[in-house]
């Protein structure tokens, strides 16, 4: 878990903080640094990219995102993003 | 500063260049068509590409290897330039041929050229002009090919001064720092990671049909417009697997009528190391070899799924790193041995379609020279089986799907289908009967 912090106590800012930090300092060029409500694909998140990103959920969550939850919708911004996985933490957690 | 060295990848396409030629008499030149609505003039170019070379002179370079044993690099000549070409009057077709039959010797041509072809637009519209940027492979991969074309774009209306007010960046990427030791335990692992490809059957090189020595280029774009909403809920139908996927299963009819029934490959993926958004690498090719195994077998879903999780293997593994260490060091050795140290076959290509997403390249959205760019695409110098290239991109709010073939080796009626199932699997919309298809020969 992030931070060591247990799932349910991540709240859906911090999730989109630890991803915006991943996406700034692993895919963007330094001076195109992305805000946790940017949209990814326009700020030059390609595809690959994404895989990145994503591999960046399952080391950090501990959950592969699987493809039917891979929506547009889900993978706009950070936050979006973060939503989802707060979500699913707090499932998780409460399974 | 005389002196770029090639990066490992460099050297590859080199090393595969000699052997390339020897089976198949092929080119060597990569070539990124922009087509513009509206003129663009060759002194527009000429002037920018001046402009540039005189802070950024590659594209004037020669190839060169000191005493031939050390490791390759581009050598500056001075008063060198890179050619742009007036095409006026010239079919786009015979420009795109001449340079698919073309061949330089980078130790004595300049490895960069521009053709610019104004046409009429078939949809009865004004002129259009083609920008047709060709090099030689070693110089620069194409996405640095797109960011070379935006800094001309750039330096269309402006000067060096203006745009690189902090100084000119170097336009090539950094060096890897690590220390000795890693370098070669990276190397090592992508040796041996390349070296496992040795036992994948080749796919055999397309053959031209009998009596057809022309290899003529014929390209088809089908343009798709913007669907109302979304046709495919559910499905995120840009990402670079499903994609990949799609175009492959979308082949297999016709590998199944070229004798390969069941196929299944390695398929060579170049994945771009550049960070986003900065357009500055543009010299060298910065990419990462990966190999994923192909198999036509099973629905889009399926084939998807099992490329990501080899890509997601190879990320986690940190093999795609290794391969381009692996090649970094093999750089001192001899042209001819490189090839074959990689793994590429001598009697057939280990590669099988050409497919490139330009869906993300920043020329899609730019104003090109004063003009909207409608549609850009690479052109597949290489037709392994079934010798065929096909190119998407958004440009200007429309989706376009390019196909890329060379005559003798497919006909048109097998390439349509092909584009409109691929249409059809990302959910854009079938083209309106009011909207001709526009076709380059």
């Amino acid at each position: 878990m992030a931070d060591g912090l247990p799932a349910t106590s991540l709240t859906v800012a911090d999730i989109a903080k630890s991803l915006t930090e991943f996406v700034n300092t692993e895919i963007m060029a330094k001076d195109h640094a992305l805000g946790p409500t940017d949209e990814l694909e326009a700020g030059g998140v390609d595809s690959m990219a994404l895989l990145k990103v994503l591999l960046f959920v399952e080391q950090t969550h501990g959950f592969w995102i699987p493809d039917e939850d891979l929506t547009d919708e889900v993978i706009r911004t950070p936050t979006t993003l973060a939503g989802y996985i707060h979500g699913r933490l707090v499932e998780e957690s409460g399974s | 500063m005389n002196r770029l060295p090639l990066s490992g990848i460099d050297v590859m396409l080199l090393g595969l260049d000699r052997i390339m030629i020897k089976k198949a008499g092929r080119n060597n030149l990569a070539q990124l068509v922009v087509q513009c609505d509206g003129i663009v003039q060759a002194e527009q170019i000429r002037e920018s590409v001046k402009r540039f070379s005189a802070v950024v002179p590659w594209g004037g370079a020669r190839l060169s290897r000191s005493f031939g044993v050390s490791a390759p690099y581009w050598q500056t000549v001075p008063d060198s330039l890179p050619q742009v070409r007036d095409r006026t009057g010239e079919d786009l077709g015979q420009v795109l041929h001449q340079n698919l039959n073309a061949r330089l010797d980078p130790r004595v041509d300049v490895p960069l050229r521009f053709d610019i072809v104004p046409t009429r637009d078939p949809q009865g519209g004004g002129v259009e002009t083609f920008v047709v940027m060709s090099w030689f492979h070693s110089l620069m991969d194409p996405r640095g090919a797109e960011c070379l074309l935006i800094h001309l774009n750039e330096l269309f209306e402006k000067q060096v001064s203006e745009v690189w007010p902090d100084g000119v960046p170097s336009f090539s990427p950094e060096k890897s720092r690590r220390p000795y030791r890693e370098k070669f335990r990276l190397s090592g692992v992508g040796r041996r990671y390349i070296d496992g490809f040795k036992s994948d059957p080749p796919v055999p090189l397309a053959r031209l049909s009998p009596g057809n020595n022309e290899r003529s280029v014929t390209f088809r774009c089908r343009t798709y417009p913007e669907a109302e909403g979304d046709l495919n809920p559910g499905r995120m139908t840009k990402e670079a697997m499903f994609r990949l996927a799609l175009a492959g299963k979308s082949l297999a009819p016709l590998w199944h009528r070229r004798g390969v029934a069941k196929p299944r490959f390695l398929l060579p993926m170049s994945v771009d190391q550049r960070r986003k958004g900065d357009l500055n690498v543009v010299f060298n090719n910065f990419l990462a070899l990966h190999f994923p195994h192909f198999d036509a077998a099973g629905d889009v879903g399926e084939i998807a799924g099992k490329l990501r999780i080899q890509m997601m293997e190879a990320l986690r593994s940190g093999v795609l790193e290794a391969t381009m260490e692996a090649m970094d060091i093999i750089r001192f050795m001899p042209v001819s041995f490189l090839a074959w140290r990689a793994g590429f076959s001598r009697e057939g290509d280990l590669a099988s379609f050409n497919f490139a997403d330009t869906g993300d390249a920043a020329l899609s959205g730019l104003d090109f020279f004063g003009c909207r760019v409608k549609n850009t695409y690479h052109v597949p110098t290489v037709p392994p089986n079934p010798g065929l290239g096909v190119f998407l991109n958004t440009c200007s709010g429309q989706r376009n799907v390019v196909a890329a073939w060379v005559e003798g080796l497919l006909e048109e009626e097998e390439i349509l289908p092909v584009m409109d199932g691929i249409a059809r699997g990302l959910g854009w919309l079938q083209q309106d009967a009011g909207t001709p298809t526009h076709g380059v020969r």
